[in-house]
């Protein structure tokens, strides 16, 4: 569905929305020309499917499945852009300390939160967790080729390849001359220019226990926003909710948070970023955002507490 | 004698508007009009966009109560209208994220049943001036 609608000054804004990557893609443009607007629109919008088809551990074809499915003997070719993000992903699980770490699919599949969940017996968990391993994972850059070196291992880029199709299909409507524009692929949204007649685009961030609140405002331009809750994708059992964000460390949902915001320069590195300070908890989470340069968050914490960085507080919205 | 609240205000002899006292007035009303109506319209949709596999299927109206059967690739999808808000009664999905959404009412909320493709979507700019969620 596309749409325009009248604003102050010269430009319009125009829309449309896709379900892709398992999410509802919504893309904003400001712009003058709405034919223009359609066009940037329409190959951003293209640009999720080709990068779900590349990275989708769900898509038997996919590269990322390919290399999956591979064992520990074999090196699969996946091109530059697979390669560059899975070694993205393996920095990022360096730099938390494994908190966050793509070679997490193995016990992803044994929770089934696609399929709607399911506890797993203790002992499937034990006997899965020490394939998990992001140092495991091998790179040959010479023909951006990549392999595991225990059997058994896997990639889930679910925790980063949304923010990376993000980031992608940003560069794809700035390419078009599109520099006003939202891009917002399930919640993890890359930010660019102002909404016309501002000089911000004004960001809403959800309120994890309240689903039709927000929990603060932003106001904000030129950046990525993510949040990572346990309110996205779980299930209830013995009343006690089970949710998708998995501690690499116990197989376990991480219990520290509710809800962790992060703002980065990209959206790949807010939504890893997001998920590796879940994971961590506020404290550790908190110190870890905050050596990561450009990096802002708010935290909250498993009682609803609120943590951040300093430097979050200065977007907030001044109403 | 009865007096009036503008009498008992500035006092007997009756109040005598002028041209710009008039003026004043006419700008008060025009401001709490324009104040006022914007958040009328961007409030309370009159009506739900609702759309399978990205094509619109149907358009519900938020005044008349009911429930409404929507077809998706897993199956059919309940909606029920009520009260001026809309909700998704029950879905052929796994997860149940749809119907946990519970209700929505106010102009640019969704709700978004991936399994059956199913959006369910209120016109309109959502409140506050917000221009996306970080969800």
């Amino acid at each position: 569905m596309t749409f325009g609608s009248c604003q102050s000054g010269a430009d319009k804004l125009f829309k449309d929305s896709k379900i892709v990557m398992g999410t509802v893609v919504e893309i904003t443009v400001a712009h003058r020309s709405e034919e223009q607007a359609r066009v940037a629109i329409r190959e951003a919008m293209a640009e999720f499917q080709r990068i779900d088809d590349l990275m989708s551990s769900y898509k038997p074809d996919s590269m990322v499945s390919r290399v999956n499915q591979a064992g520990s003997s074999v090196k699969v070719p996946v091109g530059k852009e697979v390669f560059q993000i899975i070694r993205d992903a393996a920095a990022i699980s360096a730099a938390s300390g494994g908190a966050f770490d793509a070679t997490i699919w193995p016990v992803s599949r044994l929770w089934g939160f696609e399929q709607g969940g399911m506890i797993p017996k203790p002992a499937m968990i034990e006997k899965i967790l020490p394939v998990v391993g992001y140092q495991k994972i091998e790179f040959d850059e010479s023909s951006y080729s990549v392999g595991f070196g225990v059997d058994g291992m896997g990639l889930d880029l679910g925790a980063i390849a949304k923010g990376w199709a993000v980031d992608r299909a940003m560069e794809i409507l700035m390419a078009r001359g599109v520099r006003n524009a939202i891009i917002d692929a399930g919640g993890d949204l890359r930010i660019v220019g102002a909404r016309p007649g501002k000089d911000f685009w004004r960001i809403g961030v959800k309120h994890p226990r309240d689903p039709g609140a927000l929990l603060m405002t932003f106001d904000l331009r030129d950046t990525a926003i993510v949040t990572s809750g346990d309110y996205e994708r779980f299930f209830v059992a013995g009343g006690v909710r089970y949710h998708h964000i998995l501690d690499p460390a116990t197989g376990q949902p991480a219990r520290d948070c509710q809800s962790v915001t992060v703002l980065a320069p990209t959206a790949a590195e807010a939504d890893a970023c997001a998920t590796a300070a879940f994971v961590l908890g506020p404290s550790k989470g908190l110190a870890f955002l905050r050596a990561r340069p450009g990096v802002r968050g708010v935290m909250v914490g498993a009682a609803g507490e609120l943590h951040w960085t300093d430097d979050a507080l200065a977007l907030m919205a001044r109403r | 004698m009865r007096r009036s609240l503008l009498e008992r205000i500035w006092g007997p002899g009756g109040v005598r508007l002028l041209l710009g006292d008039t003026a004043v007035l006419v700008l008060l009303c025009a401001a709490v009009t324009a104040l006022a109506v914007p958040k009328a319209a961007g409030g309370r949709p009159a009506r739900a966009e609702v759309e399978v596999a990205g094509k619109a299927v149907a358009v519900l109206d938020l005044s008349r109560d009911g429930v409404s059967e929507i077809r998706g690739p897993l199956g059919v999808t309940r909606v029920e209208v009520r009260g001026g808000r809309v909700r998704v009664l029950s879905s052929p999905c796994p997860r149940q994220a749809c119907r946990h959404g519970g209700w929505i009412g106010a102009a640019g909320e969704m709700l978004v049943c991936l399994p059956n493709e199913v959006v369910i979507r209120l016109p309109g700019q959502r409140a506050g001036s917000i221009d996306a969620v970080a969800r």
